[in-house]
């Protein structure tokens, strides 16, 4: 099997009840993440990404050590620009070119309010499948209804390239919820993002 | 259906193909057939890229460990030089059902100037479109069979070089006749004539 993630989702009223499981197919990066695992191997001296919103970047090799999807508040202001992200897109297939959730919902105190990536475990299913785990939770601040339809998962990269330094943030993965979610005023959704490899 | 078959059925993970060329460089046999090759250590690599963990990379002897950052993240190595058969592309004779603990090939055809010739392994990072949904990059190796006989392929590995406390060569995927033959693929031995060179690709793909 080839390495697939997929997005699991528990959605909990303001009570912390939960009313609501699904999770995503499995098919979903995008050609962002494919470039990223060429250059693992490749290691040429520079290569191309094009973040969220932007327009196609030059990375130096050693810029690759940078890379992370551990977004927390604590450590760094723009911590929701990357890590697991959401939208409320409802219709728009994936596809390996897309480069941005086609609506993302920013993180706000007073909205839709993004908490730490906190990285799960190492695993193994069996012998043939391994995997490893990582979540993010949501919390509905407004007084209204939140409604999620698009999830997606994004790093932050540092360039230090002459041409374009600073800090990035790539979509690497991008799938629809298989139906719309309603987040309720007070309640949360917590997305688990899987990625697992099988021989 | 067992965990195996059905794992073997559903998957699609790699491309691997090869093109066997006689002296005169012509092809002479194809081959190409979809791999579900990744073991452990590349699931774990993932995880030191993504989620800035260390993790414990087993060699390709199967025993030795190393931690790895994402230090090492730049330094990783697949393209294998010539004569080198230590990493990169790795062709063997043996084989076995590939599991995430296969980290190398069970008998390796190693380098020899009068045997199996290795060239270098390379790394071709454009995406390819494999259909509307899927995208591949390409590593590759040349071989050539200097040997009076003929050389059977039976199994073959990608496995890289770490340069942590000295040489540290890790594997990260491996696939097996038995896993081609289970494919419903006319191959078994990849059979190369003394004087022809094989071309083996691996393509891993990237799904949406």
């Amino acid at each position: 099997m080839s390495t697939k993630i997929m997005f699991e989702y528990v959605v909990r009223d303001k009570e912390g009840r939960i009313i609501k499981r699904g999770k995503t197919k499995g098919h979903s990066f995008v050609e962002n993440y494919g470039k990223l695992l060429a250059q693992l191997f490749a290691q040429n001296d520079t290569f191309k990404l094009i973040p969220r919103g932007d327009t196609e970047k030059i990375f130096n090799k050693s810029d690759i050590t940078t890379c992370t999807v551990v977004g927390v508040q604590s450590e760094d202001t723009n911590f929701h620009k990357y890590g697991i992200i959401v939208g409320s897109d409802t219709t728009t297939s994936p596809t390996p070119t897309q480069t941005d959730l086609v609506s993302p919902i920013e993180h706000s105190d007073t909205g839709l309010s993004y908490g730490d990536v906190v990285v799960g475990a190492y695993g193994e299913e069996d012998t043939y499948a391994s995997y490893f785990t990582f979540s993010r939770t949501f919390t509905n601040n407004s007084g209204d209804i939140i409604t999620i339809g698009e999830v997606g998962l994004a790093c932050k990269l540092t360039s230090t390239n002459a041409n374009n330094p600073g800090d990035y943030y790539i979509l690497l993965a991008r799938d629809l919820l298989s139906e719309a979610v309603d987040v309720p005023p007070a309640g949360s959704i917590t997305f688990t993002a899987k990625i697992w490899n099988a021989a | 259906m067992s965990n195996v078959i059905a794992s073997l059925l559903l998957s699609k993970g790699f491309i691997h193909e090869f093109t066997v060329y006689d002296k005169n460089g012509n092809v002479v046999r194809r081959g190409r057939f979809y791999s579900n090759s990744w073991n452990k250590n590349f699931t774990k690599l993932q995880r030191v890229l993504l989620c800035n963990t260390t993790e414990e990379l087993v060699a390709t002897d199967g025993s030795t460990t190393h931690s790895i950052t994402r230090d090492y993240l730049d330094d990783i190595d697949v393209k294998a030089p010539e004569g080198d058969s230590r990493y990169g592309i790795v062709l063997g004779e043996g084989w076995s059902s590939p599991t995430i603990n296969s980290y190398f090939v069970t008998v390796p055809i190693s380098h020899k100037d009068t045997k199996l010739y290795y060239y270098d392994t390379s790394v071709d990072t454009r995406l390819n479109v494999a259909d509307t949904n899927k995208r591949y990059f390409t590593i590759y190796r040349h071989f050539e069979n200097r040997n009076t006989s003929s050389i059977y392929v039976r199994e073959v590995a990608l496995a890289v070089l770490i340069p942590v406390d000295g040489l540290f060569f890790t594997g990260l995927a491996y696939d097996s006749k038995q896993s081609w033959v289970l494919r419903g693929i006319d191959v078994e031995d990849v059979e190369i004539k003394p004087g022809e060179t094989i071309k083996w690709s691996v393509m891993p793909l990237i799904e949406t």
